[in-house]
């Protein structure tokens, strides 16, 4: 039990690590920690040059499973792509680009990839 | 933001226009091609992002979305990457409008933005110079610059050629100048063709030599049969020194099929010289008469105004030579695919060679043929009637007596003074079919004439009528012989220039179809 509830504060506070550096990277903090019933959480949403950006947060302590954007895989995007859209629909965003981010937490510091990945292969109307 | 740019690409061995449409929206950060894109060309976002950032402009990822118009055609290869990405720069408002729709676009693209060179430039080429020439808007071509010296042959066009993704870009937007490609046609063509081998390195074998003059002078098929080692091969090899240059439209036509199948040597502008083609007698018919499922030309296309040479006749597959019927007689191929039916040109002289027996030695004074007669019949029969009587000249290449092996004088007469006669001859016979178009095609040679034409300008006098008569009763000789007789006849009378056909010519002309007789 112990060491599950370490994995959480770990990611908690990368994601309190990853908020400060996106307010000094000059983004707006929207939203944080939405939670959609069946797909999952989107970690933190925010506006950036009038762009609607949709991060996800990642962290490892150590590289022992590789750095920590490698884990933003091919299931992950799907399940982000899917959250996005279903957040834009909720809350009825329109004319506004929409962008996926990803924060990199991991002992040789915070690295912020824009664009990281584009919805390609899973985006259907 | 809406942008359009023009670009085009080839079906067949005709160029066509293609509407680049590219919208770029807020939304999902999504990349969709549509209008029938193949793998190639759906490929091509990557290489489009890649090189629009390597070449330092700032791609953010929005929702693209690329029309290629028309819709109902299969777009093939990398011809719209440049294009794809001058309309996302021009929907970014990064490229200016005005020029845009004065060119026509292509090129693929690589990774760092440099352009590489694309299969088929001239016939789009072409195609655009129809399009100015019904007063539309457009002006030339902006296109890779390795590609320039192709698309310059065709007069009446700016060619602009660019090496990479940012000049395209500054010319776009007036920021530099680039000056027109220019080539004359008089270098191309002044640029003799030198061949390495000559017609007086063949020993003996004048009654060969002269048939192969009569025909190249009129552009007649030609089979050579004969025992191994007598030199059909070597002669074979060396028509192309005996034919005259290729005329500015034979080239052309010429140039059209190779720059599509991409055989086009990288530094030539345009074929000079006679395509000789020479496929292996293991080839499919599909690859002789072109095919696949998006047609290519094939062999008989690639030697159009030239030379296709089968050796070996009797060892191809027997569905690739009956392939051959048609184009023989129309001088074009007809491909039918689900996707689309073309037609290739595929006016080429075949020359073909075969031995008379699986040994090869049958009716030879040298040595003793050990087939037994069913063999025999058996490898003659390889051949069709309707084939073997498609083909004009009939020549028996017999073994070579020991003095004329023996013999190191170079006695025969060289290629360059039968060219000339056979430069005459076809000039003789361009004069003569000036204004004659056969189903929207120009004829060049005596070969290509029709049932019609032959009436007209085959006339023979009473001691010929009586000659060719006698000689068809004998020899059972067909109605499609007879007219093969009267074209030979006439270009025989076309090399000594004479203006009438004589009897003597007809007697020549007979002794090309003695072969007949050989096979039943």
């Amino acid at each position: 039990m112990d060491t599950i509830n370490n994995k959480y504060n770990l990611g908690k506070s990368g994601e309190d690590i990853a908020v400060s550096f996106l307010i000094k990277s000059g983004y707006h903090i929207i939203d944080r920690n939405v939670h959609i019933k069946k797909y999952g959480e989107i970690d933190i949403i925010c506006e950036n040059n009038k762009d609607i950006v949709f991060v996800e947060v990642k962290r490892r302590s150590d590289y022992s499973f590789g750095l920590p954007q490698d884990a933003v895989n091919h299931k992950k995007q799907k399940q982000l792509i899917k959250l996005a859209l279903l957040y834009i629909k909720m809350k009825n965003i329109k004319n506004k680009n929409i962008r996926f981010d990803v924060v990199a937490l991991s002992p040789s510091g915070c690295e912020l990839i824009k664009n990281a990945f584009i919805a390609d292969k899973f985006y259907t109307y | 933001m809406l942008s359009k740019v023009y670009s085009a690409s080839v079906i067949g061995i005709e160029g066509y226009i293609v509407t680049v449409e590219v919208d770029i929206s807020p939304g999902m950060p999504v990349f969709s091609t549509v209008g029938l894109p193949d793998r190639a060309v759906s490929e091509s976002k990557e290489r489009v992002i890649s090189a629009i950032r390597n070449s330092g402009f700032d791609y953010q990822h929005k929702k693209i979305t690329v029309n290629l118009a028309p819709a109902d055609i299969k777009k093939e290869g990398g011809g719209f990457d440049l294009p794809i990405a001058i309309g996302i720069l021009s929907a970014e408002n990064i490229v200016k409008h005005e020029l845009l729709s004065k060119y026509i676009i292509i090129g693929e693209l690589a990774l760092d933005g440099t352009l590489r060179e694309l299969k088929g430039i001239l016939p789009i080429s072409l195609t655009i110079k129809k399009l100015i020439s019904s007063k539309n808007y457009v002006e030339g071509i902006i296109l890779p610059a390795a590609n320039a010296y192709e698309s310059a042959v065709v007069d009446g066009i700016k060619v602009i050629p660019v090496t990479n993704l940012k000049e395209a870009i500054m010319f776009l937007n007036n920021e530099i100048v680039i000056e027109p490609y220019k080539v004359s046609k008089e270098n191309i063509f002044s640029e003799q063709s030198e061949y390495e081998i000559d017609f007086n390195e063949v020993k003996g074998q004048e009654f060969a030599k002269r048939a192969l003059e009569i025909a190249c002078a009129g552009g007649h098929n030609v089979i050579m049969i004969g025992p191994p080692g007598t030199g059909k091969s070597m002669l074979a090899k060396r028509i192309p020194t005996i034919l005259p240059p290729l005329t500015f439209e034979e080239a052309l036509e010429t140039t059209k099929i190779h720059s599509v199948a991409g055989l086009l040597p990288k530094t030539k502008s345009l074929l000079i010289t006679r395509p000789f083609r020479a496929p292996h007698h293991t080839i499919s018919n599909i690859a002789l008469i072109g095919g696949g499922v998006y047609p290519k030309p094939g062999e008989v296309s690639l030697a159009h105004n030239g030379i296709l040479f089968l050796d070996e006749l009797p060892e191809f597959h027997r569905d690739a030579l009956e392939v051959l019927r048609q184009p023989l007689e129309t001088h074009e191929v007809c491909i039918s695919r689900a996707n689309s039916t073309l037609t290739f040109p595929a006016n080429f002289m075949l020359v073909a060679a075969m031995n008379p027996c699986p040994c090869g030695y049958y009716g030879s004074n040298v040595r003793e043929c050990n087939c037994n007669p069913f063999v025999i019949q058996k490898y003659m029969n390889k051949i069709s009637g309707p084939l073997l009587d498609r083909i004009d000249i009939h020549l028996e290449v017999p073994s070579l007596k020991v003095s004329e092996i023996t013999d190191d004088n170079n006695t025969g007469e060289n290629s360059k003074t039968i060219r000339e006669r056979v430069i005459n001859a076809r000039k003789i016979q361009l004069e003569r079919f000036k204004n004659i178009i056969i189903q929207g095609r120009k004829i060049y040679t005596n070969s290509q004439m029709n049932s019609k034409l032959i009436r007209k300008y085959c006339k023979l006098n009473d001691t010929s009528k009586k000659l060719i008569k006698t000689a068809i009763e004998r020899l059972g000789l067909s109605a499609r012989a007879y007219d093969r007789i009267l074209k030979v006849a006439r270009t025989i009378a076309d090399i000594e220039n004479k203006t009438d056909i004589e009897s003597q010519h007809i007697s020549e002309a007979i002794q090309y179809r003695t072969i007949d007789r050989f096979v039943h």
